[in-house]
């Protein structure tokens, strides 16, 4: 989520409909947890990482997978030694490392985490907040829901960049230093984060404060100033969504 | 409608916390803020300025606690009856800190918000939202995280979301502090000009609002005294900085100027970008020496680069082209590594949270000495001896819970155990009286150590500092207004 924050465009992943991207986005999360082939999941998660390269630009398309490298790792790792059932692929000495279903599994897992993971990236990188938040009501979520999500992604960044000013600070101090590596790196981590933490939890009731001094919780009805269009270009970036909603689940009757 | 702001024997403590002392703020206290004048209200740092404001505006004791009695009047209303919510067209306050009252994601979100608390119609948000952006000249910005801004670009957000509302009342918190001299006047003009009831909390800048202002006031032993400026001065007593900042007084002891001597740090044709977000921006230094014992001022307007310099003077960036080296050790031009700046140079942050960590004042002290290898009893003996030496007397004390001013010398006590030959003190006045701010300049400067104080106040740059460096659209070139 903190790596998911709007990245500027014209491609038509920025231009296309916000509620026809939301639409798409629920879709997609939902047929990724289908029962469908490897093969296709590994082409859904591969279309995702591509449409990464518009929302995002070339240089940050990765950087999800630098995020979630650790956790791949892990993913690895650690799969394969459940599943010992099928053809063995792997062995040492007498300990089956990889079997062909552990590799269908871990195979499955990654396109799962990957493709998940790069739809958000995208969505987030390719919808300014404003209209997000517009899609979410129209969808029919109450302002108070819906503000807080704002809220949330507007607090998230403001986290990060308190955490590099911080680390920053700390630099200067010698407490922390870039660079530093394993144990001494975590051990540096401690005063900078200490010092993130009494920062975020000494803005929450100001941030409250800050809330009801604009007019938050005013028994008066809200008015909307943002709107999003409606019109023939909702109609067929719905209907285009639609179709590739339907194309999306297709294999689940097509591919048995 | 008539929006007089009427105290009437207004009381107010803070809540109580572990290890903290009953502190009282208003005791049985009444002032009256009339109606569609200018009214300025000043007091030392800590004296109670801005929990007024929010007292004014319903906002305290609400989300911090602690015990009120007696009235706060808003015209006919009472604010202490009354939800913060609901008085959102009869006062509103800018914050001193910005950071603190930013809450959406773009600047045009932050301002058109509580036009839709209030109910307004599209076509009036747009007017309202485009006559604000162009006066502020945020036109630009409008799309931009106002988590990005520079601080007195934040200012700029905040004030025109309060021209927005436009409320009856205008509470200015220290408004003009990080705002440049062009936005300081441009600010006094449009409160005069709105014909509303403006109310300044402030602790400097006498001299700008001196024509405008209908009554003064301030706050001293948990009272508001309001009369002539002259009485509020006298009031305020001998450490005032208008009388601090007056031609006769010397308070820095400055080194004898060596020109033999070489510069602790310098630097030669810099120019530095930003990779992204602020592309447009372009800094250039073409030659800058600092010296041991020698203060030199960052002054300019907002954006301008100052911040930029500093952050590339103790290795937080690296410049694109150019160097800057240490003569002093013999170095040759060369441009030094990050890590070894970051050794050299210290810096005195505006919020001085961002260093302090620790649960105790003995603690915060001591570990940069433990650190750097110093025997435990040793480094509490500095500890002890530095903590006397900035006004810090009980080295047990809790830093997260000690007073603003406090945590600021804290501060500059861990900065001063560091022993950098450089320091660098961003806006570090704010919050602190100056004479504290000299005190602990003279500290430094005492130390030999090559102090660069970044303001936006002009006087108060000319009178402590050797050198001033005019920032002006990207260029810092040595020079005087």
């Amino acid at each position: 989520m903190i790596e998911s924050s709007y990245h500027p465009g014209k491609t038509f992943v920025h231009t296309f409909d916000p509620r026809a991207k939301l639409f798409l986005l629920i879709v997609y999360t939902t047929a990724m947890f289908l029962p469908f082939q490897i093969e296709i999941l590994a082409v859904y998660a591969a279309v995702m990482i591509i449409l990464a390269f518009p929302a995002a630009g070339i240089r940050d398309a990765f950087s999800p997978l630098k995020v979630l490298l650790p956790l791949i790792i892990l993913i690895i790792i650690l799969t394969p030694p459940f599943f010992r059932e099928g053809e063995v692929l792997i062995t040492y000495n007498t300990w089956i490392i990889l079997t062909d279903s552990g590799l269908i599994r871990t195979c499955v897992l990654l396109s799962r985490f990957i493709g998940i993971t790069y739809v958000f990236f995208v969505f987030f990188r390719a919808t300014p907040l404003n209209q997000v938040v517009l899609t979410l009501r129209w969808y029919g979520l109450p302002i108070k829901a819906a503000l807080i999500i704002s809220m949330t992604f507007r607090f998230i960044p403001n986290v990060t960049s308190t955490y590099h000013r911080v680390s920053d600070a700390h630099k200067l101090r010698g407490s922390f230093q870039s660079g530093m590596w394993g144990w001494s790196r975590l051990k540096g981590l401690v005063p900078v984060l200490t010092s993130v933490l009494i920062q975020t939890v000494k803005s929450i009731p100001v941030m409250s404060m800050s809330l009801e001094h604009r007019g938050f919780g005013r028994t008066i009805r809200r008015t909307s100033y943002q709107r999003l269009r409606g019109g023939r270009k909702l109609f067929t970036h719905l209907t285009f969504s639609i179709i590739i909603a339907l194309m999306l689940i297709a294999p689940i009757f097509l591919v048995r | 409608m008539n929006t007089s702001v009427t105290l009437k024997n207004l009381y107010f403590s803070f809540p109580i916390y572990d290890q903290s002392a009953k502190r009282v703020l208003f005791e049985n206290t009444s002032a009256v803020f009339q109606h569609g004048m200018v009214h300025a209200v000043y007091g030392r740092p800590e004296a109670g300025k801005t929990t007024l404001g929010r007292i004014m505006a319903g906002l305290v004791p609400a989300f911090t606690g602690g015990t009120i009695s007696g009235s706060v009047l808003l015209g006919k209303e009472d604010v202490l009856k009354t939800k913060g919510y609901d008085l959102l067209e009869h006062i509103g306050m800018v914050f001193q800190d910005p950071d603190e009252q930013i809450l959406m994601p773009f600047v045009e979100d932050e301002i058109v918000f509580p036009l839709e608390s209030l109910g307004m119609n599209r076509p009036k948000i747009h007017e309202r939202l485009e006559e604000e952006l162009a006066f502020w000249d945020l036109e630009e910005l409008r799309s931009v995280n106002p988590g990005n801004l520079s601080g007195g670009e934040k200012k700029r957000v905040l004030l025109a979301v309060l021209c927005a509302i436009n409320p009856s009342v205008w509470v200015l918190d220290e408004t003009f502090e990080e705002l440049d001299e062009q936005w300081r006047e441009t600010l006094i003009q449009r409160a005069v000009a709105s014909g509303k009831t403006i109310i300044i909390l402030a602790s400097k800048h006498i001299e700008l609002f001196d024509i405008y202002v209908a009554t003064w006031s301030v706050i001293t032993e948990n009272q508001i005294f309001q009369g002539s400026k002259d009485h509020v001065l006298q009031l305020l007593g001998d450490n005032w900085e208008y009388k601090k900042l007056h031609p006769s007084m010397p308070y820095i002891s400055h080194s004898v100027y060596n020109t033999m001597e070489l510069p602790v740090l310098s630097v030669r044709n810099l120019s530095y970008t930003y990779p992204e977000g602020n592309s447009d921006f372009t800094l250039f230094v073409d030659k800058l020496d600092l010296y041991s014992g020698k203060i030199t001022a960052f002054y300019g307007p907002n954006g301008s680069g100052k911040s930029t310099l500093s952050k590339l003077l103790c290795g937080l960036l690296t410049p694109n082209h150019g160097e800057i080296f240490f003569p002093g050790n013999g170095e040759k031009k060369k441009h030094a590594a990050a890590g070894a700046l970051q050794k050299t140079t210290g810096y005195l942050f505006q919020n001085p949270d961002y260093q302090i960590f620790l649960p105790s004042v003995k603690e915060e002290l001591m570990y940069s000495l433990v650190q750097a290898g110093i025997d435990k009893d040793d480094a509490y003996r500095q500890a002890i001896t530095c903590g006397e030496l900035f006004g810090l007397k009980n080295p047990e004390e809790i830093p997260s819970i000690m007073s603003y001013g406090a945590r600021k010398r804290l501060q500059a006590a861990v900065c001063y155990l560091l022993d950098r030959s450089c320091y660098i003190f961003d806006e570090a006045d704010s919050g602190i009286l100056l004479s504290e701010y000299i005190r602990i300049i003279d500290l430094f400067v005492k130390r030999e150590a090559s102090l660069i104080l970044i303001t936006h106040d002009l006087r108060l740059a000319e009178k402590l500092a050797d050198t001033i460096i005019v920032f002006q659209d990207g260029r810092a070139q040595e020079g005087f207004l």
